[in-house]
């Protein structure tokens, strides 16, 4: 549903410019066409966008050791991160590396703001390569708003389908490489040229590409201002000394326009020209002259249109500019703060402990199951016998010949006598191992230790906890 | 459809940290060989993805209760 009424949001854009309203998921709002800029931070955004997207799509296909190097096996509930492995049991690892990347983004955000949304955000990052492709396909700002308001013709439709083509096809191959972190990619794109997808491949791929599509394509700017959590809360971080991209309204105003080679003061007016590129820029359709907005993402588009009026102009940068509060008000602003420090300390100790923790991580994991069936077996020789299946992981790089022992209260032989397994790397060997004891020379119900020891590595070793059982007499 | 947009964005995060959460403690293998009795085929993918679908719909339900039970009389 479409439908044009008079622009009525001011300064976007210039009034009596229709503007289309489009009824969206949401709520009914202003469609926007951010203008293309060139500048010091859209440089700096594209070079991110460049690093970022280049690693999500080229991550998969990097091979480490003859396997995927990143590769979140779910079926086989193994995480591979290059030369590690990870299990369920270090699920500590992923929530302990959740935790620091909150306080990143805390940390970040109370000193620069909302930089992770400005240049790394996802949203950001492909909401601006959709908007390369629509610019490629339906041209700049201008054009883009003259073929929405003109009526379907051939040029239209080719020019529509083209974008719609370009589109579908980056989002189908972000759904197949966002799985392809989940189910080796090779083969993943194996069966896509076979056509012979599993079910729930082509769902989650279809539902990423589609996700990829709607956000990207379609919501754009509303994700950040209705759908993320982080926008709503991020103000939580700031204070008066966080930098934040801002209007110098003392002086800039009173806007106006003027010639080139006007002193403004000799004209009654500040710097600004009113040229209201800083608006047309704004990739959420804001005004930035109106003050800090929960809608600003910090992208720092409107700096680089503004300095380079201000070039232009001949006047001097910064009218827009990134800038804390204390700043404008020409007080100094202090970048050590307590809350930078307590969030910078928790950082750097989270950090390192999760590095060292990484390192120290044991390569080898030991479970003791006892035999569901029987407590324990008499045999003829007046032993009883118990019988236990072993878990072993190795979760090393290499595979590895592990020796069993069993200690505990009393005479405990294990058979057999000198049992030892070979675990391929990156698997759990299941080990039926038995342990007998004189029958009647302990306690009915005793703990006895298993160990395992990697034999051409004494300091490899797991230990587990197991219930030995006899007849009580 | 705003209401309802807002109710399954929602629950949709919700039930993505629930999914990961719940599945690092619990393995569906079992399940998975329980309904083989049953002559259905379901290997872990599938129970991950069943299962995310599942506490999405949970949550949503939750979510759309709350709003509903919340709306001025």
């Amino acid at each position: 549903m479409k439908s044009t009424t008079p622009g009525r949001r001011p300064g976007l854009p210039p009034v009596g410019v229709p503007v289309v309203v489009e009824e969206s998921y949401y709520e009914a709002h202003a469609k926007v066409y951010p203008r293309e800029q060139r500048g010091r931070f859209a440089t700096l955004r594209r070079l991110a966008i460049w690093v970022l997207l280049g690693i999500f799509y080229l991550m998969p296909w990097i091979s480490w050791n003859d396997r995927q190097a990143v590769l979140f096996d779910l079926p086989a509930r193994k995480f591979y991160l290059f030369g590690l492995t990870f299990w369920p049991q270090d699920f500590i690892f992923l929530t302990w590396l959740l935790v620091i990347a909150s306080l990143s983004l805390f940390f970040f955000t109370a000193i620069a703001g909302r930089v992770w949304c400005g240049y790394a955000c996802p949203q950001t990052v492909w909401t601006e390569a959709f908007l390369w492709m629509e610019r490629v396909t339906e041209g700049d700002r201008a054009r883009r708003m003259k073929l929405d308001q003109a009526p379907w013709s051939a040029a239209k439709l080719a020019r529509k389908s083209a974008k719609q083509v370009l589109w579908v096809a980056f989002a189908a191959f972000t759904g197949f490489t966002f799985v392809g972190f989940f189910s080796p990619i090779r083969e993943l794109a194996a069966h896509v040229l076979q056509l012979s997808l599993g079910p729930w491949e082509t769902f989650w791929t279809l539902f990423y590409g589609a996700a990829t599509y709607g956000n990207a394509g379609f919501l754009r700017e509303q994700v950040c201002k209705y759908m993320c959590p982080y926008a709503r809360f991020q103000s939580a971080m700031f204070d008066k000394d966080t930098l934040i991209v801002t209007y110098d309204e003392t002086r800039g105003e009173p806007r106006g326009g003027r010639k080139r080679g006007v002193t403004p003061r000799a004209v009654g007016l500040g710097d600004c020209t009113d040229c209201t590129l800083c608006v047309q820029v704004c990739p959420t359709g804001i005004d930035i002259r109106k003050g800090l907005q929960y809608e600003c993402i910090a992208c720092a588009s409107c700096i680089d249109a503004c300095d380079s009026v201000m070039d232009r102009m001949g006047y001097p940068r910064g009218l827009v500019r990134y800038a804390t509060e204390h700043s404008l008000q020409h007080q100094s602003t202090r970048w050590l703060r307590p809350r930078v420090l307590v969030y910078g300390t928790l950082l750097c100790l989270l950090t390192a402990g999760f590095v060292v923790a990484v390192a120290l991580r044991k390569p080898v994991g030991l479970d003791v199951l006892h035999d569901r069936n029987s407590l324990y077996r008499m045999l003829d020789s007046g032993e009883a016998e118990n019988v236990y299946t072993l878990k072993i992981m190795n979760k090393d790089e290499r595979p590895r010949r592990f020796v069993v022992r069993v200690a505990g209260a009393g005479e405990l032989r294990l058979d057999p006598a000198n049992a030892a397994f070979e675990v391929p790397s990156g698997e759990v060997y299941n080990a039926a191992v038995r342990v007998r004891r004189d029958a009647w020379s302990g306690a009915a119900s005793q703990t006895i230790q298993f160990e395992v020891v990697a034999d051409d590595d004494p300091k490899l070793v797991a230990r587990s906890e197991a219930r030995f059982f006899a007849p009580a007499r | 459809m705003r209401t309802a947009a807002m109710v399954l964005w929602c629950s949709f995060l919700v039930a993505s940290a629930g999914t990961m959460f719940c599945f690092a403690f619990v393995d569906p293998a079992p399940l998975g060989n329980a309904l083989l009795t049953f002559g259905l085929e379901a290997g872990r993918m599938t129970l991950y993805s069943l299962g995310f679908l599942f506490f999405w719909a949970l949550c949503a339900a939750s979510g759309a209760l709350t709003l509903w039970m919340s709306r001025p009389q």
